[in-house]
């Protein structure tokens, strides 16, 4: 971008001219300054770690789901893949469902805990308290 | 050359009287740290975008008028839709007040640009910027008009 810079910026007065650049003044910052100011919510780490920790209930259930989705279908997946006999066996339909849909539920149910868990709306509901309590202002800081 | 974001609702006037100053095509009137200190767009009233710093002495500078609607409960908008003037308060003072002539050209009658820590003022008759005075000069065809900074 062109620029034209004037000579000083003292006391100078610029008049009746015509600019196809832009004009580079020096630094006009002048105290007071104002600034939004937005205060910061103080993490402690026992709040983190509540943030990062699932619903235990339903992270328990889901596991408890997922091992026996895993037990259920591992000896069928074995047996179907063992060909030594000479022709595979296939996994019949209600196996194959009852396996796949547990496997689901369990990984699912794992997952949201990590989204219902009580510890985390409480820290959560703590925060957004924060929030609507110290809202951004404009400050005059000298 | 800088890449300038803009907003997109913005619209420039294609002439814009900035204290007695002639802005034709110049869609930016002052940038300071990327970022444009104010802008006055079209519309039935002018439409104000203003920044302010984000902390004393930053280089970030946020908006705290969008689209004519202050983000901030210290800064006052009024838009006058009879006059066709939109002004914006600080505190009591007036950092900007500009009116709409016509449909391609605004008047900016007054601004103070101190309470956001700029040492810009200005009136019909001339802008002061620092120590410098800008009476009656033409900007044409230009992305920004004045900058701040080296």
């Amino acid at each position: 971008m062109g620029r034209h810079m004037p000579e000083g910026n003292q006391n100078q007065l610029i008049e009746n001219r015509q600019f196809d650049k832009t004009l580079t003044i020096g630094d006009v910052s002048t105290p007071p300054s104002q600034g939004l100011f937005q205060p910061s919510y103080a993490l402690s780490e026992a709040d983190y770690l509540r943030l990062k920790q699932p619903s235990r209930i339903l992270a328990g259930v889901g596991g408890v789901v997922l091992s026996f989705s895993l037990t259920y279908s591992l000896p069928k997946i074995v047996t179907s893949l063992n060909t030594s006999g000479g022709k595979s066996v296939p996994i019949e339909g209600p196996d194959l469902w009852i396996s796949s849909i547990s496997f689901t539920l369990g990984l699912g149910l794992i997952v949201v805990s990590y989204f219902f868990s009580g510890e985390r709306r409480r820290v959560m509901k703590k925060i957004k308290k924060h929030f609507q309590e110290n809202p951004g202002e404009l400050e005059y800081r000298v | 050359m800088i890449d300038i974001q803009l907003p997109t609702r913005y619209s420039p006037y294609h002439e814009l009287i900035l204290c007695s100053n002639r802005l034709v095509d110049v869609p930016i009137p002052l940038l300071i740290a990327e970022t444009p200190v104010f802008l006055v767009g079209q519309g039935a009233v002018p439409i104000i975008w203003l920044s302010a710093p984000s902390e004393p002495g930053s280089k970030i500078w946020n908006y705290v008028v969008k689209e004519g609607q202050s983000m901030n409960s210290a800064v006052e908008v009024n838009n006058d839709k009879v006059k066709r003037r939109a002004e914006v308060t600080v505190g009591g003072t007036i950092v900007l007040c500009a009116v709409a002539e016509t449909k391609e050209r605004a008047v900016i009658e007054a601004l103070d640009l101190r309470p956001v820590g700029l040492a810009v003022t200005g009136d019909p008759s001339g802008m002061m910027v620092g120590g410098m005075t800008l009476v009656t000069n033409k900007f044409v065809n230009v992305r920004v008009a004045l900058t701040f900074g080296s």
